[in-house]
């Protein structure tokens, strides 16, 4: 227990916090307006004034996967095959549509203007005018990932990884064998190296130039989240109750390197978002604690946080920072979600 | 001075949904039930995880697809093979708005039960919002002599049995039956076999039997199961009569031995009436699983600890274990811990001796 005077989270001074009637699978901003993708298939957007709509029956069941569209918008994922599109005027369009699929892995890039879809073992790449090609892959894809050019994607699977050129079937692939199952897969923003999170609670990390991999084991729990810092020096984890950062700011990565501590939560880390531009890094726990975590001294142990939101029970699932960094927003397994404006805080 | 505000989000202690493994050869009768339980007005809504969309009636429940693909774990154990398929189906599910009564899981004919069962055990999501109630396993009276002597899965799918339904009776003997029932006694003492036509089973035999079938480990007397000593099935355990410990020149397999089949897994029971050590109880059994844990199929036991008040109900797939704490022993229960292991190579006698090692002094 600390004594002294315990200043009121974050949430109460700069933000606001609500109760949506679903769990929240993913959030995003599109300019001053919050996404949040709700599991029973809907999109509810939210700005610092309140709720600014709602789009139920986005899906047709449940929504299931979330990610940044190919403009101004985010794209959804659900069970009912669709990938829908959906704009900050809450406008929603199908982009693409499987029959029969749950889509569970999605991912698009702004600057190629192409989405890829799992659908089963396949990987289909979507643009504006709809389906333009498939990728065969040799397990189900879990996980999908843009490199930030958008020229590539890396879908990770059962033994691995696979990148792929997006717009170019017939170009030569390259597959990155590590035996067990990869769930989701992250670029470093420079693009040299990629990093899994596995069934097995490690992660694994190729260095693309010459395939040399890494494992960085030892998490208690399963790895939800994992972000860059903005300056590409630090990977930030979940699956614990420390924050974990791998340092990748030499040639080598994290390879013969030590893992450093952002900080600790009470229950392990489950969700976990570099901010933008500064050096701190918002994460969120098992229990819904929400804290923020300066990153700057890395390596020299644990920093104290300032908090959030406090545990209500149930875990953080969705966490996200505005473009411009000014903004956080949050949401959790029991439906509670927040925004803060962090104008004046930072 | 105002108070700390309370968080106004205590969340709901949801209950985890309880699955049923529905194994079983191809014909023996897993789709007739499976159409029973999604037919029959029972109130419930249930999702049930097929391999394939077959000729399924859909209601008021959601039928999903799923392809099988088992995944070994890339984590120093061997045997250790979940099915990828299944957590993503599971964690899908979960996402979805409104609760389901309970899973049901069906798995091709052909297919080991072990994956489907371990992934109960892996996956974290998986362990915390879902509890495996019981495996069922359809078997047909006139053809498991044919399955149990040209498969393996098909002994393996009565091994880690909680409840057998032996299907299709009206088309055996009496004593054909008889000998089917022998066959499977051989190698699952433990399994509720419940006879049934046309997969005609109450559904409350099949369904929600949770703890229940754990109570059976104890509550039911191998003698019931037992045919008296010296007849063919008879099983020698510790209520035989006969002295194990000093018994030498003959080999206590506990396997009975069938008409019909050869079975290569049978059933050991170990019980005492003498509080165990905890500290030691882990320590052997864990080293139990580790090294014999790829021929252990399944074990499952209720254990009476020193000093605990509580019953401590324990299960095991292979190497892959999860125990528990559970509601404290009544005054009028004796506290007697068992613990029956289902498996190959299973040398009884030095594991009589070994669980006997881990009374409390």
């Amino acid at each position: 227990m600390r004594g002294g005077v315990t200043p009121p989270p974050l949430v109460e001074t700069i933000g606001r916090a609500f109760d949506l009637p679903e769990q929240v699978i993913d959030v995003f901003w599109i300019g001053d307006r919050a996404l949040f993708a709700t599991g029973d298939g809907s999109v509810r957007a939210h700005d610092g004034g309140g709720e600014a709509w709602t789009r139920e029956g986005v899906h047709d069941g449940a929504l299931l996967t979330a990610c940044p569209g190919l403009g101004e918008d985010i794209l959804t994922g659900g069970d009912d095959g669709r990938v829908a599109a959906v704009d900050a005027t809450g406008e929603v369009t199908t982009l693409g549509a499987f029959k029969g699929r749950w889509i569970e892995a999605l991912a698009a890039s702004r600057t190629s203007r192409l989405a890829a879809v799992g659908v089963g073992k396949e990987v289909a790449i979507l643009g504006t005018g709809g389906e333009k090609h498939r990728f065969a892959h040799d397990a189900t894809v879990t996980g999908l990932a843009f490199e930030p050019n958008g020229r590539r994607f890396a879908a990770a699977h059962y033994g691995g990884v696979t990148v792929s050129w997006a717009a170019s079937p017939e170009s030569r692939r390259k597959k990155l064998d590590w035996k067990g199952a990869h769930l989701s897969v992250v670029w470093t923003h420079d693009a040299k190296f990629i990093v899994t999170t596995m069934q097995e609670q490690a992660l694994h990390g190729w260095r693309l130039q010459d395939g040399q991999h890494f494992r960085m084991a030892g998490y208690p729990a399963k790895i939800r989240a994992l972000s860059f810092t903005s300056d590409n020096r630090w990977l930030a984890s979940a699956g614990a109750q420390e924050v974990v950062l791998w340092p990748f700011q030499g040639a080598n990565g994290p390879i013969g390197s030590n893992a450093a501590v952002a900080g600790e939560l009470a229950t392990p880390c489950t969700a976990v978002r570099c901010h933008p531009d500064r050096a701190v890094l918002a994460a969120g726990g098992m229990d819904g604690e929400l804290i923020l975590l300066p990153v700057a001294n890395a390596g020299a142990g644990p920093s104290k946080a300032l908090l959030i939101d406090p545990p209500h029970g149930a875990r953080v699932t969705a966490l996200a920072w505005s473009a411009d960094g000014r903004r956080l927003a949050f949401g959790c397994e029991n439906g509670r979600a927040g925004v803060l404006d962090f104008t004046d805080a930072l | 001075m105002t108070k700390a505000a309370v968080p106004p989000y205590i969340p709901a202690m949801t209950a985890p949904i309880p699955v049923t493994v529905l194994t079983g050869y191809l014909g023996a009768g897993k789709t007739t039930l499976l159409n029973r339980i999604l037919s029959e007005p029972h109130g419930k809504k249930y999702a049930v995880i097929v391999n394939e969309f077959g000729e399924i009636g859909i209601d008021n429940d959601l039928v999903v697809g799923a392809d099988e693909e088992v995944f070994e774990m890339n984590n120093g154990c061997i045997c250790c093979t979940v099915r990828g398929d299944l957590i993503r189906v599971i964690e899908g599910l979960m996402k979805r708005k409104g609760r389901f009564d309970a899973i049901i899981v069906e798995t091709t004919g052909l297919a080991d039960p072990a994956p489907v069962a371990q992934t109960f055990f892996v996956d974290e999501d998986v362990k915390a919002k879902t509890t495996l109630d019981a495996v069922v396993t359809v078997v047909d009276a006139k053809h498991l002599p044919l399955r149990l002597n040209d498969s393996k899965e098909a002994e393996e799918q009565i091994a880690f049995a909680d409840v057998i339904l032996l299907n299709k009776t009206d088309l055996v003997s009496p004593a054909e039956l008889a000998a089917v029932e022998a066959a499977i006694r051989a190698i699952n003492r433990y399994a509720r076999v419940v006879r049934t036509e046309r997969s005609n089973a109450p559904l409350d035999t099949v369904l929600g039997l949770g703890a229940f079938d754990l109570e059976r480990i104890l509550t039911v007397e191998p003698d019931f199961l037992n045919p008296p000593h010296g007849e063919d099935g008879h099983v020698h355990d510790e209520h035989c009569g006969h002295d194990h410990h000093y018994h030498h020149g003959h080999h206590h397999d506990h396997a009975a031995p069938s008409a019909i089949h050869d079975a290569t897994v049978k059933s050991v029971s170990l019980s005492t009436e003498q509080p165990l050590d905890d500290r030691k109880f882990f320590a052997w059994y864990q080293t139990l699983l580790q090294q014999q844990g790829q021929d252990i199929l399944r074990s499952k036991g209720i254990l009476a600890f020193k000093d605990e008040p509580r019953r401590y109900v324990v299960q095991a797939v292979h190497m892959m274990a999860d125990g528990d704490h559970q509601r404290p022993w009544r005054d009028d229960e004796p506290r007697r811990s068992r613990l029956v292991l289902i498996g190959r190579n299973l040398d009884a006698h030095a594991l009589e001796q070994d669980f006997a090692s881990c009374v409390a002094a």
